[in-house]
């Protein structure tokens, strides 16, 4: 039952990452209209002005309709991606109701003031006051008042196009901060979802994984004598399940920002030495030739994470063994001296090759090669997005060149710091 | 002594089990309260060295987890070697560096294990 919570909750955060981005854009899409309807209004409220000399005039009203119908769009958009319920603000409702119905029963909404279509301007103004819940951005706008009460003397005084001008002047700093505050309260609630999903994944399922892999641990060394093939197959299988769940906490980890990097100065050759003390057995295991090669000038001593670059050349040199049944599997290291100073480790193999239509998609968690890998391979195609995030922590690239039949090879390009 | 502060009870056998072919008889705590009023009695003997889980069970609603547990016994029993054992890897890297021995959890290689704590307790 934990399991499938697990799966649920790391669908979800995924989703909701996803959704979160889309709104925050279409929120700065709505802010970024805003400002364009408030240009508009300084424009229409300067009659003669510097703006009405330019040729704006001719197309005033199709920028302001336009602006409208995105803003429109953009809100429904928005509200219906962050479920954002429409708060009881009557007065609110009422403007964006009343004016969105001047705008579809006039015949020229240009003649209900005074020939101009600040209404038209009005709309997206209202429509985004709908979304607003920030009581911060309310007292801020309201002291936006305060210059125009003291030029004007008089509120009362105020014409349309004064109003107008304070309302989406209003509008637009309300509408940027109600964005920073979602966009904070969702990352907080985001965080707190991450460290849970963690927390249950690290306790609930690996707890019972390290009882069973100590008691064959312990099974194996009370009957090492005897060659027990059950045992065997029983560890085989119980391995892999604890890969899954390492690959998968790895995944939510680094999605979690929770990754940090550790610099420090690392042996390369004693790095590489280290990696391939891990790969050997995997390739002798399928007869496969492994072979590494650093180039003279590679500086021996370099300041990266030992840890996480390890973890990028083992899943990529696991991925190369377990995707080539014959031939073989090199890693070369070689390093761009100069001003971006670089070091480059490169997998090379003579493997199945990856299909010209997954390329780009290689690289995406639980994505692999083929839709079969899965059943012929194993694994569940993280691998290979861990060292995409790893290498993005870095600062670093990737470079896939791959054909199919012939082999695949990963190209990784970290730099170091000056 | 060895003490082994764990609230999973196949662990706590497998870690009895494990000690028994090094002849080693540990002592356990399966909650987190039980391992606090352990530390804090005056009279107990300190260990030589501890295993600690840090995700432990409370008792009562008194929750007391397994950081809290290692700040009391760095004070208390200054002299003892800590074995901090989890399955969360942040929690073991936060205390590389920090504990005598972090172990992520499963531990694959037992052999090598029961290699080590035994140094650790000669």
């Amino acid at each position: 039952m934990k399991n499938i919570d697990l799966l649920n909750i790391v669908i979800q955060s995924h989703d909701d990452l996803r959704k979160r981005r889309i709104a925050i854009i279409l929120a700065w899409g709505i802010f970024g209209l805003g400002i364009l309807s408030l240009l508009s209004l300084f424009y229409y409220s300067d009659p003669g002005g510097l703006l009405q000399e330019s040729n704006l005039a001719d197309h005033d009203f199709v920028i302001t309709f336009w602006a409208t119908i995105l803003t429109l769009i953009f809100s429904v958009v928005f509200l219906l991606l962050t479920k954002t319920k429409l708060p009881s603000n009557i007065l609110g409702s009422i403007l964006v109701i009343g004016t969105s119905l001047i705008l579809f029963i006039s015949d020229s909404p240009r003649e209900l003031v005074g020939g101009r279509s600040t209404t038209l301007l009005l709309f997206p103004v209202f429509m985004g006051a709908v979304l607003i819940h920030s009581s911060a951005a309310l007292i801020i706008s309201l002291l936006l008042f305060i210059p125009f009460i003291l030029i004007s003397g008089n509120i009362m005084e105020m014409n349309i196009y004064a109003w107008s001008s304070v309302l989406g002047l209003a509008l637009v700093i309300w509408v940027a901060c109600y964005i920073m505050e979602k966009a904070i309260r969702e990352a907080r609630e985001e965080t707190y979802r991450s460290n849970a999903m963690l927390g249950i994944a690290s306790h609930e399922l690996r707890t019972p994984l390290g009882v069973i892999l100590g008691y064959l641990a312990m099974m194996k060394l009370q009957y090492s004598s005897e060659v027990n093939p059950l045992l065997e197959l029983i560890e085989k299988s119980a391995c892999s399940l604890n890969e899954i769940v390492s690959r998968l906490l790895d995944q939510a980890h680094i999605q979690s920002g929770k990754v940090e990097l550790r610099t420090c100065e690392v042996n390369i050759p004693e790095l590489v030495q280290k990696v391939s003390d891990q790969i050997l057995p995997l390739a002798h295991k399928k007869s496969l030739n492994f072979s590494v090669s650093i180039k003279d000038h590679v500086p021996e001593n370099v300041a990266i994470d030992p840890l996480r670059v390890g973890q990028i050349l083992v899943n990529l040199l696991e991925n190369a063994v377990k995707y080539t049944d014959t031939g073989s599997i090199l890693l070369a290291v070689d390093f761009h001296a100069g001003k971006g100073r670089k070091l480059i480790f490169t997998v090379r193999d003579t493997g199945v090759g990856i299909p010209k239509n997954k390329l780009h998609s290689i690289f995406k968690p639980f994505v692999q090669g083929q839709s079969y890998d899965t059943r012929n391979y194993g694994g569940v195609g993280l691998g290979l997005s861990i060292v995409q995030e790893l290498v993005d922590l870095m600062k670093g690239k990737i470079v896939l060149n791959s054909t199919v039949g012939v082999g695949s090879t990963f190209a990784v390009t970290i730099p170091l710091e000056e | 002594m060895l003490l082994i502060i764990e609230d999973n009870l196949d662990l706590v056998n497998l870690y009895k089990m494990a000690f028994s072919l090094i002849k080693i008889i540990p002592e356990t705590e399966v909650t987190g309260p039980a391992a606090l009023r352990r530390i804090e009695c005056k009279g107990s003997l300190p260990p030589k060295v501890v295993i600690l889980d840090l995700h432990l069970r409370g008792e009562n609603g008194i929750e007391v987890n397994g950081n809290e547990l290692f700040e009391k016994m760095r004070k208390v029993w200054p002299q003892t070697k800590i074995i901090v054992a989890s399955a969360d890897i942040t929690s073991c890297q936060k205390f590389g560096g920090v504990a005598d021995m972090v172990i992520e959890k499963p531990i694959v290689n037992m052999g090598s294990f029961l290699d080590r704590v035994q140094a650790m307790m000669t």
